[in-house]
């Protein structure tokens, strides 16, 4: 399990997709694709002096936000994206290191239940 | 050597705090299903997650505000995604742009 199949496949299942036969695969997908780039990178790595200047980090945040439009189905999930979003982009100024995605992620995620609580209580009254 | 000390720790790490999860919440234990306040939270980890990982790729990519080609890539990103929900596309739409504000910009 990692973090991109683990994305990939629980995407699949928002999607009504889902299957343990997907997320095998994608973990398959993954165990090959890891070591063969890794060696490959290990190897040729040094010919490329900066990848950032190339803009391929940018391929991990893009295959993200494709997976991310998956879970924007309601209301609330428009609402917990933007503000964990936003929660990031602060505590990424304030906190060390990666932080700020488990402190964003929890604290949204939290919001979501708290607001699906609030309109289902609001909606009995 | 050091190195390869590192390489299996963060390998025993990686396992465990994964499977701590799994096996805790795992089916198979009667009595341990989850209750839906919990599930309802975990509903929402997704789209938090995956939004705090591209917020601040795309406007600090360097740790400071910055409304750049990545912010602009991602944006472009965005609207691909909504129109075609298909993770390729966006990669593509994304760099496509990326790139030629790169050509543009020198």
């Amino acid at each position: 399990m990692s973090d991109e199949s683990y994305a990939l496949a629980i995407a699949q299942y928002e999607r009504g997709a889902g299957s343990h036969h997907y997320f095998l695969g994608a973990n398959v997908g993954i165990y090959l694709v890891w070591p063969a780039s890794g060696l490959v990178g290990a190897l040729l790595g040094s010919a490329i002096p900066d990848p950032s200047r190339y803009g391929l980090d940018l391929v991990f945040p893009l295959a993200f936000l494709g997976l991310l439009m998956t879970f924007l189905k309601g209301r609330i999930g428009v609402a917990v994206a933007l503000a964990a979003g936003g929660l990031a982009l602060a505590g990424s100024f304030l906190l060390p290191g990666k932080w700020h995605v488990i402190v964003a992620g929890l604290l949204g995620s939290g919001l979501g239940l708290l607001l699906e609580e609030w309109m289902e209580r609001w909606r009995r009254s | 050597m050091e190195t390869f000390l590192i390489f299996f720790g963060m390998a025993l790490a990686t396992y465990f705090t994964r499977y701590a999860m799994m096996a805790a919440l795992g089916r198979g234990a009667p009595g341990r299903e989850m209750s839906r306040t919990l599930r309802r939270w975990l509903r929402y980890v997704p789209p938090a997650v995956l939004a705090a990982l591209v917020v601040p790729a795309a406007l600090a990519p360097q740790g400071r505000l910055e409304v750049g080609p990545r912010a602009w890539a991602v944006l472009a990103g965005a609207a691909v995604a909504w129109r075609t929900r298909n993770v390729l596309w966006t990669i593509v739409g994304g760099m496509a742009v990326f790139w030629g504000l790169k050509v543009i910009g020198g």
